[in-house]
């Protein structure tokens, strides 16, 4: 059934990447005439001249190695959230004194955006790999224990009841029902906490790290090199977009059964 | 025989016994009653059935037969100990399927062997053997790896079907698990049903059943007493022995002695089915 589909599915992906691509072509024409029309050329650099800025810092081996850096600093600090907030989330989902208990520290601390804890980090942490980690663990943290909290309390009481006239033990029903139950939500606010995480890494290298996108991003604004400057930023789109996509197919590995049932 | 020994053997002699049964729902000051006053006693090896009005409590005496409801009023023996809760002993199958949505076929009719005591003292072998066998005797053989928003509705009922009876458990509670099957599918299954509950066998060697369903011929032809309940609150209004022969069979179907039993239940609960119909 699925080969089937196959070469609909190619002109599908086809068609698609045309608009795409249409898309892309208008907005590149207008940037480079509104870089055009722009005298100053350090503050609107054109797209000829980042894509020259993008070469270069490519070649050199730059570019890889920040990006490295950012994106090594996103899989740590989003992977410990989630170790932390996954647990704590599945509790305060399944029992009233758990969520009770940590309601208010919780929704005291979540309004707070993570890069507001810059400052005080800087004087805990000083310059270096830990603060950007802790701003992005800040910022991840969040979605993933209200996503999972959400997910784990929204269980089907009839899946729960059918596993317990099967004599399952609590445990067992923990993890065997609640938990496959609440994983679609949970990859959803994974999705939300990476996409999170991934926009205060910028701001915290910014200030707090010798390394990474943001710190070259500062760096270059330093030199007044704009074009590299947008070259950066251009990369932390892309990067921003590529690793949605990757975590979009993750979820569909990972639960395919709430793939076809939410997009029918 | 003292009155104390009577008692006593009476006890014995029922598998569940529920005396002077109650159940409301909502706030204490203005309560639904689902279920008032129901005494009953369910022997061992007895295939019963329930019919009455949609509404009338039927779910709700399920439920609390499973431990997944406590009584408000009165008591609930397995054995003559009381009913704390669900054990899986008792399977249930329940109106709404509850199939797991991340369970292919296979594994939502495998998943009280691998996950729960059922399975327990199976070889891994054994387990799938048993999973292979349910699938092909509901027909679902070729669908094992789809997933429930993948079938129909006829199609999940037959999992749910499957997964109790992959189970094997010692009383089976079923809430018209035949409802959403074609005349013929179902026909063929209550025919399966009798055969898995141990009609052919000895009455000390059958499975205890609990069987609710819609429809009165469907109810008459599995059991061995037919219980009808009348709505608004829902209480016993008449229980039915069933003396037709077994095994039973198609011939059953056609006997005068079969209709007049449908005949007779009908007149009981027609006045309340066309009240519950019309408002
Ligand atoms: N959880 C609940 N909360 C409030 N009222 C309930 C609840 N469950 C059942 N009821 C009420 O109890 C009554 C009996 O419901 P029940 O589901 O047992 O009926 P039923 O005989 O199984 O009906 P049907 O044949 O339509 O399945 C109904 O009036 C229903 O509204
Ligand atoms: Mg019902």
């Amino acid at each position: 059934m699925i080969r089937a589909g196959a070469p609909w599915e190619l002109i599908r992906w086809f068609g698609g990447m045309l608009i795409y691509c249409r898309t892309m072509a208008v907005f590149l024409l207008a940037w480079y005439l509104a870089a055009e029309a722009v005298p100053n050329k350090l503050l609107l650099p054109s797209p000829l001249a980042v894509a020259q800025a993008l070469r270069e810092s490519w070649l050199d081996g730059e570019l890889t190695a920040n990006a490295g850096i950012s994106l090594l600093r996103l899989l740590v600090s989003v992977a410990a959230a989630a170790v932390l907030a996954i647990p704590i989330g599945l509790a305060m989902g399944r029992s009233r004194m758990i969520s009770d208990l940590l309601e208010w520290p919780v929704e005291l601390l979540r309004p707070i955006a993570g890069i507001a804890w810059i400052p005080l980090a800087l004087f805990i942490f000083g310059i270096g790999q830990r603060l950007p980690i802790f701003i992005m663990f800040y910022t991840a943290f969040f979605p993933l224990l209200l996503g999972t909290a959400a997910g784990a309390q929204s269980v089907d009481r009839r899946l729960i009841a059918a596993a317990r006239t099967m004599g399952l033990s609590r445990g067992t029903i923990m993890r065997r029902v609640v938990v496959p139950a609440a994983l679609p939500s949970v990859l959803v606010s994974l999705r939300l906490a990476v996409a999170a995480s991934w926009t205060a890494v910028v701001a915290a290298e910014l200030v707090g790290a010798p390394s990474g996108l943001g710190y070259a991003i500062e760096y270059y604004r330093s030199m007044l090199a704009t074009p590299t400057v947008m070259a950066f930023i251009v990369v932390i789109g892309l990067l921003g977009f590529l690793t949605d996509r990757a975590l979009r197919w993750l979820g569909d590995a990972l639960a395919p059964w709430a793939r076809t049932e939410g997009r029918q | 025989m003292t009155d104390a020994e009577m008692t006593d053997a009476k006890m014995t002699d029922a598998k569940i016994r529920l005396s002077g049964i109650g159940k409301s729902f909502g706030a204490p000051a203005a309560p639904v009653v689902a279920v008032q006053d129901l005494s009953l006693d369910i022997r061992p090896g007895e295939f019963l059935t329930i019919v009455g009005p949609s509404g009338c409590g039927k779910t709700t005496v399920l439920n609390m037969l499973a431990g997944l409801e406590t009584p408000t009023t009165g008591t609930m023996t397995l054995d003559g100990r009381p009913i704390r809760g669900p054990g899986a002993e008792r399977g249930v199958m329940f109106q709404d399927y509850a199939l797991f949505p991340w369970k292919t076929v296979r594994g939502n009719i495998g998943f009280g062997l691998v996950h729960g005591p059922a399975g327990a003292g199976l070889s891994a072998a054994e387990r799938e053997e048993r999973v292979r066998r349910v699938i092909e005797l509901v027909g679902l053989t070729g669908s094992e790896e789809k997933y429930p928003h993948q079938l129909s509705g006829g199609m999940r009922q037959r999992v749910a079907l499957a997964r109790l009876m992959a189970n094997e458990p010692q009383i089976l509670l079923m809430d018209e698990p035949l409802a959403a099957l074609d005349a013929q599918t179902r026909i063929i299954l209550q025919d399966e049903l009798l055969r898995i509950w141990g009609q052919d066998k000895p009455a000390a060697e059958r499975r205890t059943v609990v069987y609710i369903t819609h429809s009165i011929d469907e109810a008459v032809f599995l059991a061995d007493r037919v219980v009808v309940l009348s709505s608004h609150p829902g209480r016993l209004k008449r229980i039915v022995e069933i003396d037709l022969p077994r095994p039973r069979d198609d011939a059953t179907r056609l006997s005068k002695a079969f209709a007049d039993l449908c005949q007779s239940i009908w007149q009981s609960i027609r006045e309340e089915a066309y009240r519950a119909t019309m408002t």
